[in-house]
């Protein structure tokens, strides 16, 4: 099978400029230098490659917005967002600590398909080591005259710059991100203006995730029917699958697009011993719970969200027979509390108010009433009534574990304690 | 924004012809539809933070679910379908305020925004009424930021507000939000004063009592207890509108009254708090003959102010109708429009020019796409119109916004857009204040040399520009004539505060160049300068000097409380028979006989602001003492003069006179015949008020043929008449905005009557310095301390800073001194504290000063450091003026609260 993201992939030490050149990195760079950027773009459209940030949304059809041509403003950006702090979610770290010119080589092509002579690694501040792996890397490019003016005489030019984050979640959210990247508070922004339009210091920008960005390379080095071919299901590619939680051994895979669920638990051995599965998250903390029975289900974007979750960033999170629910639940939304960037009232005093009624509820102090208010609180900060997707993205674990789990919650309640506690 | 093209929208099924171009909470605010909301502010745009505004937008007829959306955030369209009082958008909103109230500490009893508290407001519009919330309540500390502002912290709704005037709108680097999640903290990043002078908006601005005002929480009442009269600011020459309010006869507070044209939403804080004069120490509350109080019957006041040769000395800080009555008592050959010389020439030619060409207002001003400021110090001498310009800047985002299919109200797109789309400033003059900061063009130099480059321009962009021979054209000139030969609305903006004429005439050339195009904008010196300047102009007295040396004239002078203004009065009182003032505060000096007159908001008044709109004033309270309005005074003595002036009986008859000469006064007074009721219909406990007194129930307090009534009687005030601002549910200042629509027509009258014949000016000799020194001493006066009435006000007080001389780094560096040093004038006695900065042309210096201090070198052969001595005495001497300031500030406050618990019965009529 054909691993296009990991096959090189080495997470004790990395291949340096000349080891990823010599098994064909940088050639898909290098096609795309000798195409116009719109052919570059247009065969990214046609690969079908979808964002792998969590959205799922088709990359071509992002960068589609970006103005192009002699009228289009003479500074745009890329941005690379690697702030991955999605629980559950460590498949960015995984490719950068082991592929650095990968991920560098995809910057390369998506700045060069859009035009932009400035990119971001924007990267989560823990990831210490991924940043010393990338700034060799950089350094490695630069000097090998990959980065820099006019790059192989293609009049194309293009500087890296990596951003080493301060630690939020919400500077994940791209327009955050750009915020967060200007030296401002990471807030969203409202949209319209799109970032492919008003983005970075309000110029035309580009953002995509680290692991979509390292798909880009096999495209244009191999082309679309081949990247097609990688996967049978309606999502082209392959994608970093991973697992969590009371697993036999938790980890990372690269696989088709849309394998089920079922396949990865297997490949982490199974749950451990004496453990059963209750319910999973599919693609990070702020996807909905899935039962056990949904585990035939392909991971991809049409046939998860069918399911009435999300596909995420596919790392699973399991929870297994021998934690609470509500417990879960109150950890993953104190997190989120914990992240809100504050902007919007909904998510900002809407989250910490869920996490009162939760605690008091996973000590047994919870009542009936406070079951409707935290169904009425899921309603609060649905999709559109916040400012961004943070809310509704904490909401998601736990309206589903209401569903799921209401036996729980009314145990509970009814009994005054939990039974995971002595 | 030409506005004018409508769209139908359904709201609740209901349709509506609204303006296009607007967002959906506009729409619904305008059509007097009662909606939600907290972020949004008419003239700061949408951001979408606060979810409050939410409504149900539906697809079409068939559509019965809906989508939630942020009023706000949704720009109108034809045919639009709206849910606003539906269960799902209903009951969003108020579990939205259940949300914010997780965090609130309820404590509106003791909340000065108790009353008049949108959070309270919205709270009960929503029907939110009970807690579920069972959790404990983030609590946070609060911070000293001065004595303008009282922080609250516990009580912010994060609706980020505060931090988008301040730092946004009004750019103040030092307040900013900060953590994050349900702990956001707006406050500075460590105790200390606010540094902009437009922190006051921050009570009006936050929705809650986060920022409130702290002056008038010392002396605090209810917005419902308050007497409240239109009013119209009188520290500058805009005259921003506000409502300045009272309780038991003293004033307590202004705050902004809007005016669509001029201040909009927003004042300085020179506005705001400088009204305390009033409340001085300084007060004259009696009549004063040679330091003694005197009677005006007795023997001694009647001859000193007995019938001969007079000469009557106008004032720029007193009204239209004190120096009409001044004018019409001392006749207008006698009558001198203000004690400094040096305004003559500058109101003239303001005058002359403002008769050919409209002055822009503040509005206009906004709509600039290019901004050339010619040697005006802005920042101080009309704060109100440096913010407008500010505003100005963002004009080209907001196109561009546009273009990309964004709405411009849509805040945070456009911030985001204006470096790339700048709207350029060109300022030739000197200093460092924000407006220069701002100049993409600087050129530094002084008052004169501004004049010449702005002949130049001129020539440049017309030519037959007059142009000054021998001028070298600077390469910043013909970058300002590129720049606004390609703007399609340049603004040209100067003023008196360098004092040269020469200034007003080169803007006049240029806007004159520049065609149709351009807007004009000449600030002025005081509140009513220009209404002076109208009057004067009618056959203005020669040479007081002269006039006094030949007659053995006596003066009759309305104060005014400038330093530079007691210099010259000090030069031509020697030689006058008597010197009568008639004065709020107490004259220094010789002055024989004091007349206590009227302050703000004690009487009804009129003046005239730079553009020459009349502007009435409504009083709050009756004057102290024995203080009478000035022009009373004068009808007074017009009576025992037998003047024709003593057949006067009323305000409206005086009024009647001016309108025989100025006939468009009609139309500012026109409102007037419908008194208003200063009071809100709260206080329909009057009776209960005094009880602990009298239980008979008093009258109100009548002045008669007045244009209001001190009760809850009378009209509640339409238009711009509003005595507070009030809609039947909204007890904050933001039921203002439910009437932002119908505000554009003023009742201000324009005296002046632009001709739009074009006209240019010539370089005339008596624009050019000739100075001799090796140092230029050009004046450069700070926001607080810079204007001089308010500098009596106790909180300006508090903020002025020392006098301030402000040398080039490199020039210092010459003479060897550092930042901070002592240092004076020569042998002059003024101690300044060195500054550096680099808006200092050459061989120059900037010294700032408080207005009531004299000063009067323009140039100097040497700065020299201060001795261990003076910088002893200096020491002492502001450690002294401090704790003096303090104490006279904490008696003041102790006798004004000692009064509230007797005062009632003394102040009204037939009572006590
Ligand atoms: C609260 C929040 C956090 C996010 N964090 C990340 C992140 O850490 N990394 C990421 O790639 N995308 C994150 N996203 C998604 C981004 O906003 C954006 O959709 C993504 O970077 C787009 O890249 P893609 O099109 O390549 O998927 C986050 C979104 C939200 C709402
Ligand atoms: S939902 Fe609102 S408060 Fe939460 S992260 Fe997004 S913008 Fe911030
Ligand atoms: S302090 Fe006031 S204006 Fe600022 S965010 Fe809080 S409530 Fe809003
Ligand atoms: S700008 Fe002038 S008129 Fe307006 S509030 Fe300030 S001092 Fe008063
Ligand atoms: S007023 Fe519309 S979201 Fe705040």
């Amino acid at each position: 099978m054909d691993k296009p993201l990991s096959s090189h992939l080495n997470i004790e030490q990395p291949q340096d400029i000349g080891a990823y050149q010599a098994v064909g990195g940088y050639q898909g760079f290098l096609a795309a230098l000798e195409q116009a950027p719109q052919k570059v773009q247009q065969q990214v459209k046609e690969s079908g490659l979808k964002g792998r940030g969590g959205a799922g949304f088709a990359t071509g059809e992002k960068w589609r917005f970006v103005p192009m041509g002699d009228d289009a403003p003479k500074q745009k950006y890329l941005i690379c967002n690697a702030d991955e702090m999605e629980p559950g979610t460590f498949k960015d770290r995984w490719l950068m600590e082991g592929a650095p010119h990968l991920l560098l080589e995809g910057v390369m092509i998506a700045a060069y398909a859009i035009g932009a002579s400035q990119a971001f690694i924007f990267l989560r501040g823990e990831y210490r080591l991924c940043a010393r792996r990338l700034q060799q890397a950089i350094d490695e490019a630069k000097q090998a005259g990959l980065l820099g003016e006019n790059i192989r005489g293609s009049g194309f030019g293009l500087n890296i710059l990596l951003h080493q984050s301060a630690g939020r979640y919400i500077c994940g959210e791209e327009t955050a991100l750009l915020n967060a990247l200007e030296g401002k508070r990471a807030n969203p922004r409202a949209k319209p203006p799109f970032p492919q339009v008003v983005g970075l210091f309000g110029r035309p920008t580009i953002v995509n995730n680290c692991e979509t960005l390292c798909n880009l390379p096999g495209i244009l080095r191999h082309g679309v029917q081949w990247y097609q071919q990688l996967s049978d299901s309606p999502d082209a590619g392959t994608k970093i699958y991973g697992i969590s939680g009371r697993v036999k051994k938790a980890g990372l895979w690269e696989l088709p697009m849309g394998v089920s669920a079922g396949h990865i638990l297997s490949l982490a051995g199974g749950m451990q011993d004496g453990r059963k599965l209750r319910g999973w998250l599919p693609g990070g903390a702020s996807t909905d719970f899935l039962l056990p029975e949904h585990l035939e289900l392909p991971m991809g974007f049409d046939a998860i969200a069918k399911a009435g979750s999300r596909l995420g960033t596919g790392g699973i999170i399991a929870l297994d027979d021998g934690h609470c629910p509500v417990g879960m639940v109150l950890n993953l939304l104190q997190f989120f509390a914990q992240e809100s960037c504050g902007w919007c009232t909904p998510c900002r005093d809407g989250l910490p108010w869920a996490v009162e009624i939760l605690s008091r509820m996973e000590v047994g102090k919870g009542t009936q009433e406070d079951l409707d208010e935290l169904s009425r609180l899921c309603d609060f900060m649905w999709i559109g009534k916040t400012f961004c997707a943070l809310a509704p993205g904490a909401v998601e674990p736990l309206r589903s574990a209401l569903k799921y789990f209401a036996d729980d919650f009314a145990e509970h309640v009814d009994k005054g304690r939990c039974r995971y506690r002595h | 924004m030409p506005m004018s093209e409508k769209v139908q929208i359904h709201i609740d099924d209901k349709s509506y012809q609204v303006e296009a171009g607007q967002n959906l909470l506009q729409a619904c605010l305008s059509l007097k539809l009662d909606l939600p909301y907290f972020c949004w502010h008419p003239a700061m745009g949408s951001v979408g933070a606060c979810r409050q505004c939410a409504v149900t937008l539906y697809k079409d007829k068939d559509d019965d679910r809906g989508k939630l959306a942020m009023a706000c955030m949704t720009p109108v369209s034809d045919g639009l379908r709206v849910g606003l009082g539906g269960k799902q958008e209903q009951g969003f909103r108020e579990q939205n305020i259940a949300a914010l109230m997780t965090r609130h500490p309820h404590d509106c009893p003791v909340c000065s925004e108790g009353g008049e508290c949108h959070l309270q407001d919205m709270t009960v519009m929503t029907g939110h009424h009970a807690r579920h919330y069972q959790g404990q309540k983030v609590t946070f500390n609060n911070q000293y930021l001065g004595p303008l502002i009282k922080h609250e912290m516990n009580r912010c709704i994060t609706c980020y507000r505060c931090v988008r005037f301040y730092h946004d709108y009004a750019g103040g680097s030092d307040l900013c939000a900060q953590a994050s999640k349900n702990h956001v903290y707006f406050g500075r990043q460590q105790d200390g004063v606010l540094e902009s002078p437009f922190a006051g908006n921050l009570v009006e601005v936050c929705p809650t009592g986060v920022f409130t005002d702290k002056p008038f929480n010392a002396h605090f009442s209810r917005k419902w207890d308050l007497q409240s009269a239109p009013s119209v600011c009188g520290h500058c020459a805009v005259g921003c509108n506000t409502f300045i309010s009272s309780r038991y006869n003293s004033l307590r507070r202004v705050n902004n009254r809007l005016n669509p044209q001029l201040n909009g939403h927003f004042l300085c804080d020179i506005g705001r708090y400088g009204f305390a004069y009033a409340n001085s120490p300084k007060r004259l509350n009696e009549i004063k003959l040679n330091g003694k109080p005197a009677d005006w019957s007795s023997k001694a006041v009647q001859e000193a102010l007995a019938e001969g040769n007079w000469i009557g000395i106008g004032s720029a800080q007193a009204s239209l109708e004190d120096n009409f009555a001044l004018q019409q008592l001392v006749g207008e050959e006698n009558f001198v429009p203000g004690p400094e010389p040096a305004m003559w020439p500058l109101m003239a030619m303001h005058l002359a020019i403002a008769g050919q060409k409209p002055m822009a207002s503040l509005a206009q001003i906004e709509e600039a796409d290019a901004v050339l400021i010619l040697c005006e110090n802005l920042n101080q001498s009309a704060p109100r119109i440096a913010l407008s310009v500010r505003q100005a800047l963002t004009n080209k985002a907001k196109d561009k916004a546009e273009e990309l299919q964004v709405p411009r109200w849509q805040d945070a797109a456009v911030r985001q857009l204006q470096s790339d789309n700048p709207v350029p400033l060109i300022y030739f003059g000197y200093g460092e204040q924000a407006l220069q900061r701002q100049a993409c063009v600087f050129c530094v130099c002084d008052d004169e040399e501004a004049a010449r480059q702005g002949f130049a321009l001129a020539n440049l962009l017309h030519n037959r520009a007059p142009q000054k021979a021998g001028t070298k054209v600077s390469a910043q000139t013909h970058q300002a004539a590129d720049i606004l030969r390609q703007a399609k609305k340049p603004l040209i903006v100067s003023g008196w505060s360098a004092g040269n004429p020469g200034l007003l005439a080169a803007a006049a050339n240029i806007a004159e160049a520049l065609g149709d195009k351009a807007m004009l904008c000449l600030v002025a010196d005081k509140a009513n300068s220009v209404g002076l300047g109208l009057l004067a102009q009618k056959d203005q007295c020669g040479n007081p000097e002269e006039c006094l040396a030949s007659a053995n004239a006596g003066l009759l002078v309305l104060a005014d409380h400038s330093a530079k203004s007691r210099r010259w009065m000090s030069k031509i009182t020697e030689q006058a028979r008597q010197v009568v003032h008639l004065s709020a505060l107490q004259q220094e000096g010789n002055s024989s006989l004091q007349l206590p007159i009227a302050a703000e908001g004690e009487c009804s008044a009129t003046r005239v602001n730079y553009q020459g709109y009349a502007q009435p004033l409504w009083p709050a309270v009756t004057p102290p003492g024995q203080s009478l309005p000035a022009w009373q005074w004068l009808v007074n003595l017009a009576k025992t003069w037998g003047h024709t002036l003593g057949q006067v009986e009323d305000l409206r008859q005086l009024r009647a006179r001016m309108i025989s000469v100025f006939p468009a006064l009609q139309a500012c007074w026109a409102d007037i015949d419908d008194p208003i009721a200063l009071q809100t219909p709260r206080v329909s406990g009057r009776t209960a008020m005094l009880a602990n007194q009298s239980v008979h129930e008093p009258k109100p307090p009548i002045e008669t043929e007045a244009p209001y009534r001190q009760s809850m009687e009378g009209q509640v005030g339409k238009g711009n008449s509003q005595a507070y601002s009030w809609w039947p549910g909204w007890n904050s200042n933001q039921s203002q905005h439910k009437f932002s629509q119908e505000r554009g027509d003023l009742s201000a009258a324009l005296l002046i009557t632009p001709s739009g014949q074009g006209f240019w000016w010539k370089w005339q000799s008596a624009w050019q310095k000739i100075n001799g020194y090796h140092w230029h001493l050009l004046p450069y006066k700070g926001v607080f301390g810079g204007e001089s009435l308010s500098l009596e006000a106790a909180p300006i007080a508090e903020l002025c800073p020392a006098p301030g001389l402000f040398i080039r780094a490199d020039d210092a560096a010459l003479l060897g001194l550092s930042e901070g040093d002592l240092v004076c004038c020569d042998e002059d006695s003024t101690l300044f504290e060195l500054r550096f900065t680099d808006g200092v042309p050459p061989h120059s210096l900037l010294y700032q000063i408080p207005a009531n201090h004299g000063f009067s070198l323009r140039g100097c052969e040497l700065v020299v450091l201060a001795d261990e001595a003076q910088r002893h005495a200096y020491q002492l001497a502001r450690d002294t003026q401090r704790a003096g300031q303090a104490k006279d500030q904490q008696a003041k406050l102790r006798q004004l609260l000692d009064q509230d618990r007797l005062i009632p019965v003394r102040f009204i009529e037939g009572m006590g």
